[in-house]
């Protein structure tokens, strides 16, 4: 019985000690919580994760679809994007992208840049200062980005700048206390930021990038919240960068007609391109993140095709001797809208302009930022299928819209042949580059006053797409000179709507009601049809609604004024 | 209670276990047989010798009787011993067969054997009468072994001419006890026959157990599985629709493969899984639908705290208990055959629109927006006259991937008995199902079960219970392949002439858009494999040490493997303007998962009865553990389409992946059952948990229940009451928990780590903060009340079962919304807030009826209806949250109320006037209203439009037989329900996906319907599509589920096939559908929706077999 009795105690001993263990299952696959920001190179991964906040947020499917809330360009279908109700005035405050995109996601990546900074300065000395810097700057760089777009998305918002817990029910600061915030936020992410880029592709932020986005900032105040004083810090910042000397707009080719459209190629994507300052980045084939489908999708993507240029966009385009040569103003070009009984705005005041073909003789970024939809069609019908495309040894695009301004731009045109791989593309998505650097400054320089100083850099801007320069003394010329620059310079390179926000310009360019057409068909004996209907009031969309599901759930908050 | 103190019970109640088995190795097998009798009947000492041997002795008392009595003396005597002693000089012998004694005559002296010429035929004659002394007319009478049969007649009166006067004749007659006579009494039989009590002699499997039906206290329904066994459905729960008074069935469609969503007694709680425990033989399973029904021997549906509480934390939504069969008592085997072959299509197919009517509602909805046709005239001509098979096709989508008729085959083949290893059940199934789509959507099922059940001593009961599964099919993810054909414009084609694939839709010469070619599709599917293996081993050891206590120890081992390969071939593309070919890339993905779950359960169940009083006392304690690993490999670019291994790929496209989880439960539990003369019932049990879902410090609880019931046809007051069978009243209260519902690992703050993003085009690892954890986490408690009353007259004429329930459901593990300011991935958090009430009812009516010997039917009505609305949300209470506010129903649907369509310039005005009404509005389109009436439309005015769940069902059952015929008709509906209309039929034209028949009916300019069952159709704008009550509708429906026509061959034949039995029938499933308020095309048991497949309706042919 002794030994039965050893038994019992062991078996006893058994399950009291294995009660617990046995109940203890820990993740498998999953890394827990409690073992983060234990070593330096935590950061670094936090870090890496952040950088999805510059380009999920915008577009989804890593387009950046938001110059479609212009009068320039418009999307075909509804359902490529969530915000779609927000280009012909039917948005609500529960759209669910508003919600996900413009307001929970900025605040996750928020919530992670507050840990970062919170966390971080224990891992002082056991790592380069420069190094922990860097880290630092990257993170507020972007945490001050996701703030200055919550400012102009919502202009009133929360300001969180530490990590909150569940049961936080944070109110609204005022747009006031943000742009103090990430001013601040900015400078003293440049101190930290690192001068050169620490890779070859310019995915990593920089204190110059970080300069451009400080005076991005600054310029929506400044124009906005009409605080003049705005432009001046937005000048001091852009300086820095122009005076740095070490940027340069593209022109490897020398070629007007082909620099424009090559600094966006996958080639020149690289080091060796000095226009560049940061790009959201791509790889082919690399089907474990999110950032596969670049922006070729939507453009020339499978039967999408979705972006279409409104003709009063295309009409927009200078003639190659410029308007100023023609006696066109800049003023008039920038609020123009096509209309069906208009003949275009060109005819007859553009020697060489050819209804028929509407892309010869034209600003050669036309002929690089769109397809030429008709090239065989130069007397009475439109012919089908459209240019042809050498580089991707095809024809674009033969479809019921054929005679429909497609975009070039940005096209990658190696992912067409052999294999029709439109969503695979390799091609950075340029974030920030030295032309808008450039028109920045000379608009915020103009306006501070300084007219006179800013038109070398619009000029620089001009004379690489090969368009004569323009001369001016005066003040508001020049502002109309730049918003036409900038229209034509950076169509969907996602600074287009905030511009037209901060100089005020959608009451002018959208009003009420405005119908726009797609491309001219009286020319070629058809009829121009419709493409949308803008159905915008203001004030009430100069700002979208803070969501509908945040402001149920959380009484602390003061709804979006007219929504 | 603390957790060592639990620690310490269990581990008592493990030692009293372990010493029962101990002391079996050292008692031993062969104990002696002690008494002494004087000149006792042998009978007498037989008994004796049974109780302290625990032979089964079996005699017959005409064989016995002409004993002589005995005297004997035994002290330690082996039975061998004794038998000897007592059979000394008896005109008896005995014969020890297993452990069971077969006393007989002594058979004469050994005379040579010569076979003596057939014995004279005599002539039997009698009456037969009940216990009450009255005549019973239409009693069958037969010798038992031929086909000789006659009935009584008015009064009770039979003769009938017997082979030999060493014939048995047998009594049978409905409701009444089944008697054998041998002929060696007499050839004058003055029988009566007892009744049969069959509702209140039926055992009930409960929760480790079994039970009287008359002494239970809980709310327990058993399915009879005679019903379902031929019902031409691969899964079981198919067939339980409309059978069990409180289990819903939600089978929304009918794909091979899939198993439907099951209910008990409704929906209790928010958010999280609401399936009941599946037990088979005892232990969890995660799932019913790849046994063979006909392996199952009864299934219990334990609905009430009382019954399910010694399941504890898991039990909150239910309990189904399975047993599978585990052998007869016959030695000779029962071999039983069982076949169907049925033909399976839709209940309701979408009807569909030609591609002129396509193009015409383009252009209609273009219009609509202010916008240019899409379509010229002459595109509308050219699909009217059908005469461009390339660009102006008429192409039927779903008729070319759909095949409407498709087969189901099941054949069965099982063998029971009693032999020397002991009782045994072997058997094995095959399924073949073929699904709906074309070429592919096949699935096959093998099922293997041997369950034996051996004595290995007295005392010592040994158990295994094994069963195999193996399931295969050869697609995945086909709903979608219909619910694309179903949208996809028939103004495609599926090939050009020249042989190569199309699916592009041309208008006006050009491309337009490009529908899924579902065509090439299925015709160029995988390869692919989905198999699914199950394994399980039940052993368990049932140890009686002494009389009245049986201890019992089951080890379960479940493995389960499933994996898929799937590969896809080089998928052509075909530039019709350009004429050229692309190929896709080729790839392969395989998939590899294994499941392993041990369960450990340990029971002692101490049962006496002394006097009046009746005690049952049960403990246990158990422990699971789960584990699944998955493993996955993806390769591309292989080099030709006929190498379908992961090595024939390009090694540089490569990846893999894999995850594991797992998780824990322990448990404690006991049962206390007494009852006074089966007069006043009582019933303690209690359950201790342990789940690894839950923190440290908060993952173990208690969870009692208490039940009482009063069998007041036993009170000597209603002894006059002859008539009355039963009457009882139950009654009980006790808690449930639930914490299945919560992620695996919500004790363990988890981070977001993957390849976040490429720098210097490679890969580098992200890391982003996941939602943080809450360690206080704990279960939600639900108190569930039972009030039930059982009663029957008439041995069974008429009965009725009701039970009204109720249920609160606290510290409800809710998903609370967190302020997405704090930036959690999921503004959300799971925390213990809020409560629901539930309460409800379950009915059954049933009649049984012998109208003459010839014909006899039955009739039962099930009906149940429940209610679950929210009490409280705590301070996470949203007046206006989308899916639970407090005071609102569960399933509730929230949105706006649609008024109508706008039909009137002066309608549309007014409406207009509303703030927030999108500038698009126009005729056509749908008002909805202002709730509030303060001039805007926003979430404020979103108001209840319908519930989700099916709040009440009901089924009527009937069975008739006569002579040879049965026939059982099961009627099935729902009520209180209702179905939302969603996707893209209601967003039709959406993505130039096509509307289907039911959107012809429509508001147009030339056709102002405000009576149409959709508003204008528009492409781009969304206005009609938010969540209306347009959108809503009545799930309504009455169904023939399911009726069966069997005929049995009869004896006369079997007798000359030498088979038991034979019965052929004919068998359908969902024949007939009544649902007045429902779309055409949809089942009433799904949404309008078209992530669709179909649910089907069976006719099927088959035959049972038993020889």
């Amino acid at each position: 019985m002794r030994h039965i009795n050893a038994l019992y105690i062991l078996l006893l001993s058994f399950f009291l000690v294995s009660c617990e263990n046995f109940l203890k299952k820990p993740p498998l696959t999953e890394l827990s919580e409690s073992s983060f920001y234990k070593s330096p190179g935590d950061a670094a991964f936090a870090v890496n994760a952040m950088y999805d906040g510059f380009y999920e947020l915008e577009g989804g499917n890593g387009v950046p679809y938001l110059d479609v809330l212009t009068d320039l360009i418009f999307l075909r279908n509804s359902w490529e994007i969530g915000f779609f109700p927000a280009t012909n005035g039917s948005l609500t405050s529960d759209n669910w992208w508003v919600r996900d995109r413009m307001w929970n996601k900025k605040y996750t990546y928020i919530r992670n840049a507050n840990i970062l900074l919170e966390n971080i300065d224990q891992f002082r000395g056991q790592i380069p200062d420069a190094d922990l810097d860097n880290y630092k700057g990257q993170a507020r760089t972007i945490r001050a980005f996701l703030y200055t777009r919550l400012m102009q998305i919502f202009g009133d918002a929360p300001l969180v700048t530490k990590p909150l817990g569940v049961n936080d029910w944070p109110g609204t600061n005022s747009a006031d206390e943000i742009i103090n915030f990430i001013m601040a936020e900015f400078d003293q992410a440049i101190i930290e930021l690192p001068v050169d880029p620490a890779d070859n592709k310019h995915g990593r932020l920089t204190k110059y990038a970080a300069y451009v986005l400080k005076a991005r900032a600054a310029m929506y105040v400044a124009g906005f919240y009409n605080r003049p004083e705005y432009y001046q810090i937005a000048a001091d910042a852009l300086r820095e960068v122009v005076n740095s000397g070490k940027f340069q707009l593209f022109n490897k080719y020398q070629d007007p007609a082909k620099d424009f459209e090559f600094l966006f190629r996958e080639e020149n994507e690289g080091a060796d391109n000095r226009e560049i300052l940061l790009s959201l980045q791509f790889v082919k084939n690399e089907a474990a993140t999110e950032n596969t489908h670049n922006i070729s999708t939507v453009f020339a993507g499978n039967g999408w095709k979705g972006i279409q240029a409104h003709q009063n966009y295309i009409d927009m385009f200078e003639c190659k001797h410029g308007w100023q040569a023609h006696g066109i103003s800049f003023a008039t070009m920038n609020s123009y809208r096509d209309t069906k009984a208009n003949a275009s705005p060109l005819a007859g005041r553009c020697p060489d302009y050819t209804p028929q073909n509407e892309f010869a003789n034209r600003d050669p970024r036309l002929n690089q930022t769109f397809f030429n939809p008709n090239i065989r069609g130069s007397g009475g019908a439109i012919s089908k299928g459209g240019e042809f495309w050498p580089e991707a040894n095809r024809s674009f695009f033969p479809d019921q819209d054929n005679d429909a301004y497609f975009f070039k731009k940005m096209v990658e045109p190696s992912l067409f042949y052999p294999l029709y791989e439109p969503w695979n593309g390799a091609n950075n998505y340029i974030l920030i580059r030295y032309a808008d650097a450039l028109l920045l400054y000379a608009e915020a320089l103009n306006g501070s006053g300084r007219t006179a100083e800013a038109l070398p850099y619009i000029n620089l801007v001009r004379a690489r797409a090969g368009m004569p320069a323009v001369a001016t003394g005066d003040r508001m010329e020049l502002l109309e000179i730049i918003k036409h620059e900038r229209k034509v310079e950076l169509i969907m390179e996602q600074q287009l709507y905030y511009d037209y926000k901060r100089w005020r310009e959608m009451e002018r360019t959208m009003p009420y009601g405005a119908v726009y057409y797609g491309f001219r068909r009286e020319p070629f004996g058809a009829v121009s049809q419709a493409m949308e209907t803008k159905y915008l009031v203001y004030p009430k969309y100069y700002n979208w609604p803070i969501p509908t599901d945040e402001i149920r759930n959380n009484s602390n908050l003061t709804p979006s004024p007219n929504w | 209670m603390n957790f060592y103190t639990l620690v310490m019970r269990i581990n008592l109640a493990l030692i009293v276990l372990i010493s029962g088995f101990l002391q079996v190795s050292l008692a031993g097998y062969g104990q002696g047989i002690t008494f002494s009798e004087d000149n006792a009947s042998l009978v007498r000492v037989l008994r004796k010798v049974q109780a302290q041997s625990g032979y089964r002795i079996l005699y017959g008392d005409e064989v016995v009787a002409n004993a002589r009595p005995v005297s004997v003396r035994f002290r330690n005597a082996s039975i061998k011993e004794v038998l000897d002693k007592c059979f000394e000089g008896q005109p008896l012998s005995y014969t020890i067969r297993e452990r069971t004694i077969i006393v007989q005559p002594r058979p004469r002296a050994e005379v040579p054997q010569v076979r003596p010429g057939p014995p004279p035929p005599v002539e039997v004659r009698g009456t037969v009468r009940d216990n009450k002394g009255e005549p019973l007319p239409g009693v069958s009478v037969r010798v038992k072994g031929t086909n000789v049969s006659v009935s009584t007649d008015a009064t009770g009166g039979f003769s009938l001419t017997a082979p030999d006067n060493t014939a048995t004749i047998v009594f049978t007659y409905i409701g009444f006890v089944t008697r054998e006579v041998p002929l060696s009494q007499g050839l004058t039989l003055n029988i009566s026959l007892e009744e049969e009590l069959k509702a209140l002699s039926e055992v009930v499997v409960v929760a480790y157990g079994t039970q009287r039906k008359s002494s239970l206290t809980a709310a327990v329904s058993t399915v009879k599985m005679d019903d379902i066994r031929n019902t031409p459905r691969p899964d079981v729960l198919q067939s339980l629709s409309g059978r069990v008074p409180g289990l819903t069935v939600e089978e929304t469609n009918s794909e091979p493969g899939t198993s439907p969503g099951i209910l008990v007694r409704g929906v209790g709680t928010i958010d999280g899984s609401t399936g009941p425990l599946i037990l088979i033989d005892g232990s969890p399973s995660t799932s019913l639908s790849a046994i063979a029904p006909s392996d199952i021997e009864s299934i219990s549906v334990l609905k009430d705290a009382a019954a399910a509480a010694i399941y504890g934390a898991r039990a909150a939504n239910g309990v189904l208990l399975v047993t599978t069969k585990k052998g007869g008592e016959m030695d000779k085997a029962l071999i039983e055959f069982n076949t169907y072959t049925g033909m399976q299509s839709p209940t309701r197919l979408p009807g569909t629109i030609s591609s002129f009517e396509y193009a015409t509602l383009v252009n209609e909805a273009l219009t609509n927006e202010g916008k240019a046709p899409v379509y010229s005239e002459n595109d509308l001509m050219l699909f009217q006259r059908g005469t461009d098979p390339v660009m102006h096709p008429n192409t039927d989508w779903l008729g070319a991937v759909l095949q409407e008729n498709v087969p189901i085959v099941n054949n069965y083949l099982s063998a029971s008995g009693n032999s020397k290893i002991g009782r045994y059940f072997l058997s094995g199934e095959y399924l073949y199902q073929k699904g709906s789509v074309k070429h592919i959507d096949h699935y096959n099922r093998v099922n293997l079960r041997a369950n034996v059940t051996s004595k290995i001593s007295d005392k010592l009961q040994l158990q295994v219970l094994t069963s195999y599964q193996h399931a295969k099919r050869d697609a995945a993810g086909v709903m979608n392949i219909l619910s694309n054909a179903l949208r996809a414009s028939a103004t495609a084609a599926p090939r050009y002439p020249n042989g190569y694939y199309a699916g592009t839709m041309f208008a006006n010469g050009n491309y337009l858009w490009r529908v899924g070619n579902q065509v090439q599709v299925i015709e160029n599917y995988g390869p692919m494999d989905n198999r699914s293996s199950n394994y399980t081993v039940n052993g368990s050891l049932e140890y009686k040490p002494v009389k009245d206590l049986t201890l019992r120890l089951m080890g379960v081992y479940q493995a389960g493997t499933g994996d898929s390969s799937s590969y896809q071939g080089q998928f052509e593309t075909y530039d019709f303007f350009e004429r050229t070919v692309e190929l896709g890339r080729n790839s392969l993905t395989e998939r590899w998962g294994k499941q392993n779950k041990y369960d450990l359960q340990a029971t002692a169940t101490y049962e006496k009865r002394f006097g009046n009083h009746y005690l049952n006392v049960l403990g246990g304690y158990s422990q699971e553990s789960f584990r699944h690993d998955r493993l996955w490999a993806y390769r591309a670019d292989f080099i030709n389409d006929e190498l379908h291994e992961l090595s024939a790929g390009d090694a540089a496209t490569q990846t893999n992946g894999g995850r594991a989880d797992h998780w824990a439960f322990m448990s404690g539990f006991g049962r206390l059952s007494y009852n006074f003369k089966e007069r006043y019932l009582f019933e303690f049990t209690g359950r201790y948990d342990g789940s690894s879902r839950l923190a440290a410090g908060h993952q173990w609880d208690f969870f009692p229940s208490v039940s009482a019931g009063w069998n007041i046809q036993k009170e000597n007051f209603m002894q006059n009451a002859r008539w009355l069978d039963l009457l009882k009243l139950r009654f009980s209260v006790g808690q449930l928990g639930n914490a299945e519902k919560l992620g695996l690992y919500e004790p363990y703050p988890r981070l977001d780590v993957r390849p976040a993003y490429t720098f210097n085009d490679g890969l580098v690892v992200g890391v982003l903060y996941g939602n943080p954890a809450n360690p206080e986490l704990s279960w939600e408690v639900s108190t569930t009340y039972n009030l039930g009353l059982d009663a029957s007259v008439k041995n069974g004429l008429f009965a009725v079962e009701a039970d009204i329930w109720k249920k609160e459901t606290n510290d409800i593990l809710l998903t609370v919304p967190v302020s997405t300011i704090v930036g959690l991935p999921a503004p959300s958090m799971t925390t213990n807030a809020g409560s629901v009430a539930s309460h409800g009812f379950d009915l059954v009516l049933s009649h049984n009826k012998q109208v003459n010997s010839d014909f006899r039917y039955n009739a039962s009505f099930t009906i149940s209806g429940w209610r679950s609305w929210v009490v409280d949300l705590k301070d996470r209470a949203t007046p206006f949250g989308n899916e639970y506010r407090p005071g609102g129903d569960l399933g509730d649907y929230y949105g706006y109320e649609a008024i109508g369509i706008i039909n009137s310039e002066e309608q549309l005005a007014n409406y207009r006037n509303i703030e927030n009404v999108v500038p698009q509005t126009g005729l056509g389109d749908l008002m909805y209203k202002d709730q509030n009436g303060d001039g805007k439309l926003d979430y404020m005015d979103n108001v209840k439009i319908g519930n989700r769940y099916v709040k009440t069902q009901f089924g009527l059952n009937l069975g008739f037989q006569f002579k040879a015929f049965d026939l059982a008709v099961l009627f099935q509906g729902a009520a209180n329900t209702d179905r939302v209309w969603d996707g893209y039929t209601k967003n039709a034209l959406m993505n130039y996906e096509s509307p289907l028949d039911l959107h012809l009916d429509r508001w147009t300019p030339e056709n102002q319907n405000a009576d149409a069952l959709v508003p204008r159709l528009l492409m781009n704008y969304a206005h009609n599509r938010q969540t209306s009550s347009w959108w809503i509708k009545s799930g309504e429906y009455v169904r023939l589920k399911n009726v069966q026509l069997g005929y049995n061959l009869p004896d006369k034949l079997l007798q000359s096939l030498k088979i038991r039995s034979l019965r052929a029938y004919v068998a359908g499933s969902n024949l007939f559908t009544y649902a007045p308020d429902y779309v055409d095309g949809f089942d009433p048991e799904r949404d309008i929706y078209d992530q669709w497949y179909p649910n089907f309706r069976v006719v099927s042919l088959g035959l049972n077999l038993k020889f």
